[in-house]
């Protein structure tokens, strides 16, 4: 049954979120042209005047409006989101939702999944369209400069010669942190909008970004809290730094120092927005199970 | 089968200091369409949400053939609540699949047929429909199940007679030994002739519990008389 309304879900938002995507990488070929037109035929002079002179004005400012809209877009993405969670769950599609049988916990991890998808996928645009800009925006000579990507993977061939396989792990860990930090914010708003459905039926929204700004306090009492506690011995982790020698020779001996010592921050941090994220949903299970009241 | 379609034991439901529902003690057979009525604010709906699990009872239980309401109780309840909840961006067609992936139970090509007898544009999309079709579309996915229990909150009220006497034929032709349905309604005269039993309740307290033809026998009423009666404002 998870299967099923993973596809559900995901077909309701593609059918939104599928042509801001569409619209997004539109709007960076045409920043990508506008911007290249400018740095081709050389940017606004005053002492220039002309047919050429307004062109470059206009691709200039158009450029400028599809960066804006590729932003727009973004905020949409995660706008959407929110907006079917609200509506399939709290509004009266929730007399449908919550009479198929499937469990609460199936209906949350549907709803979190094709959220983490999604927020996956506009993540992939906005990198295609980046790409898009460097590759066929950015040079003054030909049509494609691969300048930034010989630059880069030089970098990346240089950082791994140097340090060998062993410099996947950081990669690797941050790749995790944002994994988790995408189901908590998106874990947050959820219960937030659920806890605000519950505490009113008049006002479900406007409860539901009271509760949002009350549950961030929390956390972020909790956090602060556990910061202090930690900050001591994170300064003498840093102090430890000082006296290392920092030189290209040394450099395998020092990055497997700085990074084993810097694990168990790591670790405990992950650890506990993992924590949080698994509160996030139980809480809000717990309200859609024993709580619900839908008017 | 021994159990009871619905019952509820000592189910009180209340919303702050009011309460829709007040010790409710009832049992429902198996293979009857029974009538649900009661003067607006009686607790009709309140009940019908508490056997589907979309609010959780205050005290008391409700078991539907034996099951809390849970995910065993939904594959066997079809509820038509008294507002519109399909998503308006779905066609009808896209409708009907849906209930056919979430409900074993779901019967296609009934669906599909009785959404032609009533007229309805298949391809259209919800959110075009006119309120009326609209229900008969809920309607029909309800009655396209083979649920145990069918929990239909006001079905006829906002179609037009014709449609009516389709759909109460419908829930007649639908009628078999294993499903009870119950409806909720104001339009008793309308729905009297299909109900083998009625409830009666008031402020949220079971006022009468029977059978039609008991009614007719001893009191020589219709329910509709005997409502005006027992109600009387």
């Amino acid at each position: 049954m998870l299967g099923k309304l993973i596809k559900h879900d995901f077909r309701s938002l593609s059918r939104v979120l599928f042509p801001t995507q569409l619209a997004v990488l539109g709007a960076s070929i045409i920043a990508t042209i506008g911007f290249a037109f400018n740095i081709r035929t050389g940017f606004y002079t005053s002492y220039e005047s002309g047919g050429l002179q307004l062109l470059r004005v206009i691709t200039a400012f158009l450029s400028g409006i599809m960066v804006l809209a590729i932003i727009a877009a973004s905020i949409l993405v995660a706008f959407i989101i929110f907006q079917r969670f609200y509506k399939n769950l709290m509004c009266d599609e929730g007399y449908l939702t919550f009479t198929l049988p499937v469990t609460t916990t199936q209906i949350l991890w549907s709803k979190l999944i094709t959220a983490m998808i999604w927020t996956f996928i506009s993540g992939i645009v906005i990198f295609i369209s980046v790409n898009i800009f460097v590759l066929f925006g950015t040079g003054t000579s030909g049509i494609v400069n691969t300048e930034a990507y010989r630059e880069m993977s030089k970098f990346i061939g240089e950082a791994f010669g140097l340090l060998g396989g062993r410099l996947i792990w950081p990669i690797l860990e941050v790749i995790l942190f944002m994994i988790v930090a995408t189901a908590c914010n998106i874990l947050h708003v959820y219960l937030a909008l659920i806890m605000g459905g519950v505490a009113s039926q008049k006002h479900k929204i406007l409860a539901g970004i009271g509760f949002y700004f009350a549950i961030n306090i929390a956390v972020t009492i909790v956090a602060t809290t556990i910061q202090y506690f930690l900050s001591g011995a994170m300064f003498r982790t840093m102090d430890s730094f000082n006296g290392l020698p920092w030189d290209l020779k040394n450099s395998v001996e020092i990055y497997d120092l700085v990074f084993s010592s810097t694990q168990p921050y790591y670790w405990f941090y992950l650890l506990f927005s993992l924590a949080i994220t698994a509160g996030f949903f139980i809480l809000s299970r717990y309200f859609l199970k024993n709580k619900l009241n839908l008017e | 089968m021994s159990e009871a379609t619905l019952e509820c034991k000592g189910l009180s439901k209340h919303f702050g200091t009011n309460a829709a529902l007040h010790d409710l003690n009832i049992s429902l057979p198996t293979g009857k369409i029974i009538g649900l009525l009661g003067p607006n604010g009686s607790g009709k709906t309140t009940l019908i949400k508490l056997a589907c699990g979309l609010l959780t009872p205050t005290e008391g239980e409700i078991k539907v053939c034996g099951f809390k309401p849970g995910i065993e109780s939904k594959a066997l309840v079809s509820y038509l609540p008294e507002r519109t909840y399909l998503p308006e961006w779905m066609t009808v067609l896209e409708c009907v699949r849906y209930f056919q992936d979430f409900y074993a139970d779901f019967d296609y090509e009934r669906a599909v047929s009785m959404l032609q007898s009533l007229q309805v544009p298949a391809n259209a999309r919800m959110k075009t429909l006119s309120k009326g079709t609209k229900e008969k579309v809920q309607l029909v996915l309800v009655m396209s199940r083979r649920a145990r229990l069918y929990l239909l909150d006001e079905p006829i009220g906002g179609v037009d007679p014709a449609a009516r006497d389709y759909i109460l034929g419908t829930i007649i032709g639908n009628y078999c030994e294993d499903s009870t349905v119950l409806i909720s309604t104001h339009l008793i005269a309308d729905v009297e002739k299909i109900l083998d039993e009625f409830i009666f309740i008031k402020n949220g307290q079971l006022v009468s519990y029977a059978s039609t033809d008991s009614l007719r026998e001893d009191l020589g009423k219709s329910i509709d008389e005997y409502f005006r009666e027992v109600f009387r404002c």
